[in-house]
Parts: C-alpha cells; structure tokens; sequence
C-alpha cells in the first residue's frame, strides 16, 4: 500500500480531509512538479493544499507574492506561515492586519491573541491598526 | 415502517466489556450509539448474530501490516467498524449483502480508558417489511454567519441554496430525499473550530445546539484552524460514522466550512462536501482512501473514481451506487416519505 501512497501525493490537493504530517521525501520529490502547477493555477482548495505540501516537504516558496495571493484565503494562508515565530510585537502582525481582508483579519487577531495569552505578553493595539 | 429506540448501559473492565441484545423478527437494520468519557476513545470491537460474526477484533496479517493497530479487524470486518471518541457507533448492515438475522446478538466494546467505568448503549431497529425503495430524513442547518447564510435568509442565500440543490441532485437518485430543511441561527462565536476532530468543548457545545432535533444537523461555519500556522486544508467532517441521529449528542452532526472553496459557481466545492460528509454521517465510508484501500461495497469500483464518498473532493465525484443507496436507505433514522 505504500507504493500506492507515494503515488497520491499530489493527488491529495483534491482531498477535503487532514493532510498527512510529514510526507515522505521520496514522494515529495515524485510530486513537487505537480504541486506547483496546482499551486499556480487550481481551485482554492488544490492550491491551498498544494501550498501547505510544498511547505511540509520543505520545498523553496516565494512567500511575498503568496502574501500578497489574490484569493485572500490563500494571502492568510500565507501570512499565518509567516507569523508563526513572529513575537506579539513584530511589525509584520499590523502588517497582516492592514492587508488582508476583515474575515481573514479576524484569523490572524485570534491566532496574535492566542499567542499573547501563551506568553503572557501585552499585546499590540490591534484595534488602532484596523 | 417503524424505529424504535431501546437503552441501556455496560461496565467495561479493563477496557472491555460484552452487551447481549435481541434483534426482533421482521427488524431490517439497527444503529448501535455507545456513550461514554469525553477523554477515552471507543470500539464496537466484535459483533456476533445468530448467523456468525459480523465486526471481528481479531486482525490476519495483511491486516495488521495496515498500521491500524488494534482498530485493524474491525475496520477490515464483513461489518466495517471504526472507533471515535467519546463514544462509537455502528450501522449493522453497512453492506446490503449482509442479512439482519433475528435472535440473541453479542456486541464487544473496547476503550483506550482501562479505569472501570459505564457506558450507555443506546440502540435503534428499523422494523419494516422490506427496504423501502425512497426514504425521507429531517435536515437542520445551523448557521453561524458565515458568508452572510442566516437561518432568516435560509435558501434565499445564493450559495447555501446551490449548494442544497447538489446535495438534493446527489441524493435523489439514490431514493433519499432531505425533509423537512429547516434552517436555524448559530451563534457567531462557532464560526470559528480550532480543531476538525469536534472534541473541544467549544464543538461539543455546537454539536448540543442540535437537542431535540432529530434527523441530520448540519452546521456551517466559517472555517477549521487546525493548528497555529495551518487552515482550511479541510472542507468538512461528519461526527462519526454513522452519526447519531438523536441531535445534541457529542456524535450528532456534520460540520462543512465555507472558507475551504471560492464562492464562484465553476469552482464551488461547498455542495459536494454537504453531501460527502452526509453520506459519512449515514454510514458510507470512502469508496476509496488515500492509502487505497477500498470499502466493502461489490458496486463502488475505486477505478470509476467518480464516486461521492472517493476520498478526494472533485467536480463530478457526485455519483451514488446502488448499494451505497440500500445502505443508506437501511439506516433506522430514514422514514418513509
């Protein structure tokens, strides 16, 4: 069955279930070509998936342009990769805050509380920036 | 056609525990609910009729080479049984070429928790002359906001009733059809799920606004964060396999997010999660998983793959067998149009 596994990679950006944690090297190098087509040119979902399996396979991602994706689902994918060593008072919180859309701003205020309540550190003014 | 709840309770010892149930003459099927610690994981582990063993815990070695550890027999039985948490269910039969003999049943109930605790078996019998060829079940969308889709607005919201169409147009061949719909407001603050396997209390208080609505709950939220740096990799989730059709119980719903796919008609995914996560919900597996192994199912050929419950999520992955359609049509929560 594993044979068969390796061979699914890139088929899993079409899935709607949990992505597997850490793929395999051998199926990462198997299926980077056709994770970046979809990560250029599918559906939400087979980019957003494709995204989150080039980043678990370590591959190179440019991640400004992706920040900056038209889909702001993607855009939040993203930034939240971008922000997850971020300290509560990087820069890049407002940043995030000031580009995405409100729905997506949302995402990125519950994970910047969540992480102020983990270190107990005072928080940015979140609200100013909005 | 008739339904009939009956309950009762089991202590398990060491984490397992034997239940003996009548099956009556003339029953078609039956949908077994085990309810016990939030924290522990359940197994219908064994199942034995009259006629033999139907959900074995005891796996060949093939089977066990699956990685499934002790879950691997039961998952790989005539009867498919798969554990959950909190509790488990079963749909007895989920493949329509097993025959529901009346007489004296054993069931076998394995947890991860080994302290001696009680569980409460709550089981339902669909008694009917025969498997009525369409069936009908109540369907209560809870909505939380999200995308603008208010319980006031119901099917006025363009994409909520695109969507309900594809899972009316999924479901009508298969002779099941969705009724009443009825639509309901959900707070805000379950837009948001931090984790897809709804065992926070923050979803086990979502999945308890469905109380006294029998039938399927389905919520819609905004979107599942699963961890820290990653979400909306998933579009749905059904509470278990089979659910439990009582509403408000921890296993009492299906979940779909409106963030995993665009909005646009073309590229819309939202209808085909609903139905996929319904069928889980009435006690469908993946015709096919990601590691390729298939169901027990003679008509749901994983080399079709346009199958509803294939485990990926396309366009035109919209087609029901006609075996799925008996299994579906086979769960006691159905009722006769």
């Amino acid at each position: 069955m594993s044979g068969l596994f390796i061979l699914s990679l890139a088929l899993l950006v079409d899935g709607h279930h949990a992505l597997p944690a850490q793929p395999g090297e051998v199926a990462c190098w198997q299926a980077e070509g056709a994770l970046r087509t979809h990560l250029l040119s599918g559906r939400r979902p087979q980019r957003r998936r494709a995204l989150i399996l080039l980043e678990r396979c370590s591959f190179t991602l440019d991640w400004a342009r992706l920040r900056a994706d038209n889909d702001p689902e993607m855009a939040l994918v993203a930034w939240r990769y971008s922000l997850q060593n971020a300290v509560v008072d990087d820069p890049r919180w407002a940043q995030a805050l000031q580009q995405l859309p409100k729905a997506q701003g949302r995402s990125v205020l519950r994970l910047h509380n969540k992480r102020r309540r983990a270190n107990l550190a005072p928080g940015l003014p979140i609200e100013d920036v909005r | 056609m008739e339904s009939v709840w009956s309950h009762d309770s089991l202590v398990l010892n060491g984490g397992q525990g034997q239940f003996d149930f009548v099956v009556a003459e003339g029953s078609q099927s039956f949908l077994v609910v085990v309810s016990g610690l939030s924290g522990a994981e359940y197994l219908i582990s064994s199942l034995r009729g009259p006629d033999g063993v139907l959900v074995r815990a005891e796996a060949n070695e093939a089977e066990a080479a699956s990685g499934f550890g002790a879950a691997a027999g039961p998952f790989f039985s005539p009867n498919r049984s798969v554990g959950d948490h909190g509790g488990a269910t079963l749909l007895v039969p989920n493949d329509p070429l097993l025959r529901l003999t009346p007489g004296r049943w054993e069931l076998g109930v394995t947890s991860s928790s080994v302290e001696q605790h009680e569980l409460r078996v709550d089981r339902l019998e669909l008694h009917a002359a025969g498997l009525p060829l369409r069936s009908v079940i109540p369907l209560t969308i809870h909505l939380s906001g999200a995308e603008g889709m208010t319980g006031a607005l119901g099917r006025g919201h363009e994409r909520l009733d695109r969507a309900l169409q594809k899972v009316e147009q999924v479901y009508e061949p298969a002779g099941l059809a969705f009724e009443p719909i009825t639509f309901v407001d959900l707070a805000p603050e379950f837009r948001v799920l931090d984790a897809v396997d709804l065992r926070s209390q923050k979803a086990l208080q979502m999945l308890g606004r469905g109380v006294g609505r029998a039938g399927i709950n389905l919520f819609i939220i905004e979107r599942f964060e699963n961890d820290e740096a990653l979400l909306g990799d998933v579009g749905g989730v059904s509470a278990a396999i089979p659910g439990d059709p009582r509403g408000g119980e921890p296993l009492s719903g299906v979940v779909v997010a409106t963030s995993f796919s665009e909005d646009a008609a073309a590229r819309d995914l939202l209808g085909l999660t609903m139905a996929h996560e319904i069928g889980h919900f009435l006690g469908l597996f993946h015709s096919e998983e990601a590691n390729g192994f298939e169901d027990n199912l003679s008509d749901t050929l994983a080399s079709e793959g346009s199958n509803l419950m294939h485990h990926l999520s396309r366009p035109g992955f919209d087609v029901l067998s006609a075996e799925q359609g008996m299994v579906l049509r086979l769960n006691p929560a159905m009722q006769l149009p």
